[in-house]
């Protein structure tokens, strides 16, 4: 034991590598813009296209899909560069993780009952599931900026709940970008 | 009555890797050696000792052709932290 070293040096010790570890990014934010980006423009193509009789743009519908293709592959390019730059794993990490896994199971499931059943429910739950999702994972990081952002797509759920329903979409698009789209970039500039 | 401060953690460098750790899944052993401010040799010492009372896992891989040494806490390491904490809020008051 080293006899100089007694327990205030010890704190101090502790203290300076959780103010190491707190000031690392977890690198959540790129994939809360890039899933923000994807999900908004989703809905904002369903709502579109349901505004407009436009041939074009009820092909833009149908091939909409494509949109989470492309976030699967540009997700998995940057989880690719993350493994090579980053020099650890972050605990949040797995929570982020876990949460927008079963998240994205949620959202299917729901997505495929509305196609199935033919009604809207899809457009109503996901502004609750995303905001349930970004409550958890904020409150778990202590960012609450996040948790108040979760909070209104929670509210947008209600709203939706009142709507016309020619608006759900638009109001499921809003809450895409409120909840996971500002989420990130909030993250980005804060570091976090 | 004082309890006893875990001597293998009572070093400033073994108890900084050691916290570090608990906060993180795993870390490379360059994110240590940077974070701690100390040389390979004696990062690569302590984390032995630490290794050898089962605290910390120690993988040795690649990374494309670059050799990589991963290091986790245990659970073991990471309860004796816990014990080591409690036991210094008795010191501190």
């Amino acid at each position: 034991m080293e006899t100089s070293y007694n327990p205030t040096d010890a704190i101090q010790t502790i203290e300076q590598s959780i103010k190491e570890i707190s000031a690392l990014p977890t690198g959540a934010a790129y994939y809360f813009k890039l899933w923000g980006l994807i999900l908004s423009s989703f809905y904002a193509i369903q709502f579109i296209a349901q505004q407009t009789d436009s041939a074009t743009w009820n092909l833009i519908q149908n091939f909409s899909w494509l949109l989470f293709v492309i976030g699967g592959i540009a997700s998995g390019v940057q989880n690719k560069r993350d493994q090579q730059t980053e020099q650890f794993e972050h605990f949040l990490d797995r929570v982020y993780f876990y949460a927008f896994i079963s998240f994205a199971i949620s959202v299917a499931v729901i997505q495929l009952y509305a196609s199935l059943k033919n009604n809207q429910l899809n457009y109503t739950l996901f502004p609750l599931l995303l905001g349930m999702t970004i409550i958890c994972t904020g409150g778990i990081a202590k960012y609450y900026l996040s948790v108040a952002l979760g909070v209104i797509c929670c509210a947008l759920s209600v709203v939706n709940l009142f709507v016309a329903v020619e608006f759900v979409a638009l109001i499921a698009a809003i809450a895409a970008f409120i909840g996971s789209f500002l989420t990130g970039y909030f993250m980005k500039n804060r570091n976090v | 009555m004082f309890k006893p401060l875990d001597p293998l953690l009572h070093s400033q460098l073994r108890l900084a890797i050691v916290s570090l750790l608990s906060h993180v899944e795993s870390a490379e052993f360059v994110f240590l050696k940077e974070k701690t401010k100390t040389s390979a040799g004696n990062l690569s010492l302590q984390l032995s000792k630490l290794q050898e009372a089962g605290y910390v896992n120690i993988d040795k891989g690649f990374k494309g052709k670059y050799p990589l040494t991963t290091c986790k806490l245990t659970e073991k390491g990471r309860a004796a932290f816990l014990s080591y904490i409690e036991a210094l809020k008795d010191y501190i008051g």
